[in-house]
């Protein structure tokens, strides 16, 4: 069991007050708060480190080169990667799925060529293609999507064809949070010779998760959802493949040697981190790790899957409610997309926002998705490690209150 | 009153419950398509035309409450009325949004008061001016000649205009401000001369009558504390030296005058008059 008032402690927004309401953040698979110890480093950092990283022979840039590169060996291990070397630091998830579809895409995708996605894809895993797509003459397919926010993975094998150079996916839908069974979508992918990449943005701050394990060739995610700062993002990817990619941006760092014409590309995984990287946040987001670690992702999983059912009980006792993807919390993270019947989202959002509890309304960069929903829009409420059961309780009441408001007139 | 119930108004409710003029005329004259991507909001207007009139009007489409009911409440403002003063009206009820103007509405309008507390809101300011800014769009159309139009609202919903132009300081001094900045520089400048006797400087015991700047040439117009002051010649050189070394000034003239004669107790700063033991 977490410990959740303890580690409530280690984050200070959440004693803070909205509109005269204790803060509820129940909108985590958007961004997560941080905890002191990252916010600590970010500060310890500026005050006592700060320097660029892999130039300068003085000791506070030899300090802070090393504690970023301990940053990117921790985010390895946190991830199960086998060398540091195959970890990149990017902006963000979306910009590590763009360093592929570029500088793998365009080298491997063809006129005529497949990508196989899925239709629970967030438009950071889906537009990057639809553009390698439209630039190289190739076509995007994808895995449907079942009543039950499940893939219809008896399509898979049909899906896979001869012209399908890439499979990618995502661990957990941002909307259903439906976990996918990206391993077995990897074995079948791998058989026929296809690369997976699997987007983490939402399962890899929720899940104990193992690259390795997992098989999959490339892992993208966002520091800033697994409680470290915003402005990193991580690609993962074999160590073979990164060496035969070519490099995504040019400029400083990502260079071994330069002539007026000409540059030799750096080792790995400096070809492709051109420019000054985000120094501080990455070593802040090693804070987070380390904060993650210590907790224990196992733990984490438990105490969310725990939540979720808590939750999903409560919300389905409200009459008119609809929950999307599966009800099975074993099946499922702790994003939960609803409707409530004659309430719009945006209404329903700004009423609980009253009470203080955030949500995310809206169609959550997810459009397809909702188009075969039959929905424009949804609320959705993301819990984490530091959520309680009691917040859980008071958002179940707020949308009853929220249902309140809007019967004013329908029981005239 | 919460903020909650400020924005759901009992009125907003009821439009969205039992929205006028809901669906589609079979037949229309005019078609006005609108859309808020950022909330997924959609919104068709069908319009009959009996030349400029708008005999009827019919709103369809899916969205919150605040866009539904405003269409709702737009389609019974302008149902019977000119283009030109549905027009007006949709102009105005921007402004009440957009620019915080006063909603000055006849009796029969007074339903859309209720939208006023909107404006408190900036994020759900765009859901209320969907179905006019759709109108508007559809009416322009008309008048190109054009059966139909389609309006999206701007996805940028919450987030500021970066369009505008940036003033940046620089481009401030230019404008205004300019002649007070010059004008600073050489007070200050002034204000380095030093009367030996009093050993104060000029400005605060009062002796610079007047300053007139011009295109780089500065005159001064200053008086000495006797007619018989033995520095006079010291005085008027440190005047020119310290405003010659101000980077913009081309010309320094200095004007003695001895009307009116120099008054501490009226003329001089009250520091100075402390200084000289005036008070």
């Amino acid at each position: 069991m977490l410990d959740v008032a303890r580690i409530r402690e280690d984050f200070p927004i959440l004693g803070r007050k909205v509109h005269g309401r204790p803060l509820v953040y129940l909108d985590n698979a958007a961004t997560s708060q941080k905890p002191l110890a990252v916010v600590e480093a970010l500060v310890e950092f500026y005050t006592r480190t700060n320097a660029n990283v892999h130039r300068g022979i003085h000791a506070l840039s030899e300090e802070a080169t090393a504690r970023f590169e301990e940053a990117r060996a921790k985010t390895g291990r946190f991830i199960g990667a086998p060398k540091p070397a195959t970890v990149i630091f990017t902006r963000n998830a979306t910009e590590a799925v763009n360093l592929v579809s570029h500088a793998w895409g365009r080298r491997h995708v063809g006129p005529g060529d497949e990508i196989l996605l899925t239709e629970m894809e967030h438009h950071s895993n889906l537009v990057p293609w639809q553009m390698l797509a439209q630039a190289q003459g190739a076509t995007l397919k994808f895995i449907p999507v079942t009543s039950d926010g499940q893939l219809a993975l008896e399509e898979l094998p049909r899906l896979l064809g001869g012209k399908t150079q890439l499979v990618s996916l995502t661990l957990m839908s941002n909307v259903l949070g439906t976990i996918n069974p990206v391993k077995e979508v990897v074995q079948q992918a791998h058989s026929k010779g296809i690369p997976v990449l699997v987007d983490g943005a939402q399962g890899v701050p929720h899940l104990p998760v193992n690259v390795l394990d997992l098989n999959c060739d490339f892992l993208a995610f966002s520091a800033h959802k697994m409680l470290g700062p915003t402005g990193v993002g991580v690609l993962y990817a074999k160590e073979a493949i990164l060496e035969e990619m070519d490099p995504f941006l040019g400029g400083g760092d990502m260079i071994r040697d330069v002539w007026l014409e000409k540059a030799v590309w750096n080792d790995l995984p400096w070809k492709f981190e051109a420019g000054t990287p985000n120094v501080a946040d990455v070593i802040a987001f090693g804070a987070a790790i380390d904060y993650l670690e210590r907790i224990g992702m196992e733990e984490i999983r438990r105490h969310e899957e725990a939540l979720t059912r808590h939750a999903i009980k409560l919300l389905r006792e409200i009459e008119g409610l609809t929950i999307y993807g599966p009800l099975d919390p074993a099946r499922r993270g702790a994003a939960i997309a609803f409707n409530v019947n004659g309430l719009h989202p945006h209404d329903l959002g700004q009423i609980l926002d009253e009470e203080g509890i955030a949500i995310r309304a809206g169609h959550h960069c997810c459009k397809p998705l909702m188009r075969k929903l039959g929905v424009v829009a949804a609320a959705r409420a993301s819990f984490y490690l530091y959520n309680t059961e009691e917040e859980a309780e008071l958002l179940a009441q707020a949308v009853s209150k929220a249902k309140g408001v809007f019967h004013v007139v329908s029981h005239r | 009153m919460s903020l909650t119930d400020d924005l759901y108004r009992e009125i907003i409710l009821e439009h969205f419950k039992n929205p006028r003029n809901h669906g589609r005329l079979e037949r229309p004259d005019l078609t006005a398509q609108g859309a808020n991507p950022f909330c997924g909001d959609e919104l068709e207007l069908t319009l009959a035309l009996d030349g400029e009139r708008l005999r009827e009007i019919r709103a369809d489409g899916k969205g919150c409450s605040i866009s539904q009911a405003s269409a709702s409440m737009m389609t019974e403002a302008v149902k019977g009325k000119t283009l030109e003063e549905a027009q007006k009206l949709a102009h105005q009820f921007k402004a009440t949004m957009l620019e915080g103007a006063p909603m000055n509405l006849p009796p029969e309008l007074e339903d859309l008061e209720s939208l006023e507390g909107v404006k408190k809101y900036p994020v759900r300011i765009k859901c209320a001016i969907l179905s006019w800014n759709t109108l508007l769009e559809g009416i322009e159309a008309h008048r190109r000649g054009k059966p139909a139009a389609s309006h999206v609202e701007g996805e940028e919903g919450e987030r500021p205009d970066l369009t505008q132009q940036m003033t940046t300081p620089a481009a401030e001094q230019e404008k205004g401000p300019a002649a007070e900045g010059l004008e600073e520089q050489v007070q200050t400048a002034l204000k380095s001369v030093i009367d030996p006797e009093l050993n104060m400087n000029v400005v605060d015991l009062g002796l610079i009558y007047q300053t007139d700047i011009r295109e780089g040439r500065v005159r001064v117009v200053y008086t000495l504390t006797s007619p018989g002051c033995p520095l006079g010649p010291v005085i008027k050189g440190q005047v020119q030296s310290a405003l010659t070394r101000i980077p913009w000034v081309k010309e320094v003239q200095t004007d003695l005058v001895w009307t009116p004669p120099w008054d501490p107790h009226t003329m001089a700063s009250e520091e100075a008059k402390m200084e000289l033991g005036i008070w």
